[in-house]
């Protein structure tokens, strides 16, 4: 491809490719790797692709499908279509997360359900659109707004279980 | 399309992104419109579902925030850029001087990794990050967690939440219209952002085109120092930046200059 150059590609996603890689793995080292694989990856066989405007969606395929195979997932995660989700979805209260910090909301993260959590960093991360994300997770659409819903309510419970047992491990120290 | 459905839809909906021209929000988006309608024949407001939006919002963005700050380690890059042209590097047999030269390489590398490492730590709580940071979060719509057009209401809530709320206002802020506040966190400090409306016309779905920015000024190293507002565009917003009172002071427009000025 007749694009950018790699040290500008690098420049441009190593960061939002570094923190979808954090929000998976939860460890710096891992994380490291997982993105340097990536760009490894791309300085081998990115030349194939064609459309520059595929880039993004490209690296956080191979990052993300590094990511299973570092996991050694055999089985595919099920397809859940929309309309069988959850109904209602409980709010985090601003206040509750703003005292936390983001390793406390990223160890939530790490509690949601595993094939939910992708979906969810990629969603938090705003790189990308629900097209693009579909693109990366290889699923429609609708399955991905489904494992969101799913993801984005047990994260949310998560999180409000984490403030409340902060708060009284707080109470019991002071 | 009822309020419930526009819900479900919503519930994966990202404010201040282009999911806001994504088709399969529109229709859910427009019914959450809380702004009274411009014409008489327009339905009125559905308080309830607006409500909920500006809920989910107020909360999405809370824990938007926290991805964000994931620090990124400042060797990265170079790392990737290193590693990465390792497979099409050729294998020279290394003489004793290019040995020399390699160590010397290598030292200047450590340094200038050491140097930015530093250079980058100290940034975090520096005056342009923080007024980077505030004009990112204007720029991010339906961030506010109160809304209300008495100021008594918004100092009572800020003040509840231990943010600064003994703030003095500027003479031409003080004439705008309050719409609400929200309480930041700058490096673990809070902030005060008050919102304002100036009176001109707003984008579709916007209440806001002042924002005021308040912390404790020992809360953030460096900028400016005194009463005399810095005055600089950033991102879409101009800004002017000032201390007074023991208190750092950034207001953000969407203007121009000669708008903002106006505000101070």
């Amino acid at each position: 491809m007749a694009g950018a150059s790699f040290d500008n590609i690098v420049k441009q996603y190593y960061e939002p490719l570094y923190k979808f890689a954090f929000s998976l793995t939860r460890t710096e080292a891992d994380a490291c790797d997982l993105t340097q694989q990536t760009f490894y990856v791309w300085a081998t066989k990115g030349h194939q692709l064609r459309d520059d405007s595929k880039t993004k969606t490209w690296l956080f395929t191979t990052l993300h499908r590094s990511f299973l195979q570092s996991r050694r997932r055999e089985t595919r995660f099920p397809h859940q279509p929309l309309n069988e989700m959850d109904d209602g979805l409980p709010f985090t209260d601003p206040v509750m997360v703003n005292e936390m910090d983001w390793e406390q909301v990223l160890g939530a993260l790490g509690r949601v359900e595993e094939s939910y959590q992708a979906a969810v960093a990629l969603f938090y991360l705003e790189e990308c659109s629900y097209k693009e994300i579909a693109e990366i997770l290889e699923v429609p659409i609708g399955t991905v707004k489904s494992r969101l819903a799913r993801g984005l309510g047990q994260l949310k419970k998560i999180l409000i279980q984490t403030s409340r047992s902060g708060r009284i491990g707080k109470a019991q120290h002071e | 399309m009822n309020n419930d459905e526009a819900k479900k839809i919503l519930a994966v909906y990202r404010p201040g992104t282009a999911d806001r021209n994504d088709p399969a929000f529109k229709e859910a988006l427009e019914q959450t419109k809380s702004f009274p309608p411009k014409e008489r024949w327009q339905a009125p407001p559905d308080i309830e579902l607006a409500n909920w939006y500006h809920e989910h919002c107020a909360s999405y963005l809370s824990v938007q925030a926290k991805f964000f700050k994931i620090p990124t380690p400042p060797a990265l890059k170079d790392r990737i850029l290193a590693g990465s042209k390792t497979p099409t590097a050729q294998i020279i047999p290394l003489r004793p001087a290019v040995f020399l030269w390699a160590a010397a390489a290598l030292l200047v590398l450590c340094v200038s990794l050491t140097a930015l490492f530093w250079r980058s730590h100290g940034r975090e709580d520096d005056f342009d990050t923080y007024r980077t940071r505030m004009t990112r979060t204007a720029l991010q719509p339906y961030g506010m967690e109160l809304q209300s057009h008495d100021l008594q209401s918004i100092n009572a809530y800020l003040a509840g939440r231990k943010a600064p709320a003994d703030y003095v206002l500027p003479d031409g802020v003080s004439r705008a219209q309050p719409v609400g506040c929200a309480v930041l966190q700058w490096q673990g400090k809070p902030v005060s952002m008050l919102c304002f409306h100036s009176g001109q016309p707003l984008p579709a779905g916007e209440q806001t085109d002042i924002w005021l920015f308040v912390i404790d000024q020992s809360s953030v190293r460096g900028g400016p120092a005194a009463r005399l507002p810095i005055v600089a565009q950033v991102k879409k917003l101009m800004t002017a930046a000032w201390t007074q009172g023991g208190k750092m002071y950034v207001l953000a427009a969407a203007g121009d200059e000669e708008f903002l000025r106006k505000y101070f």
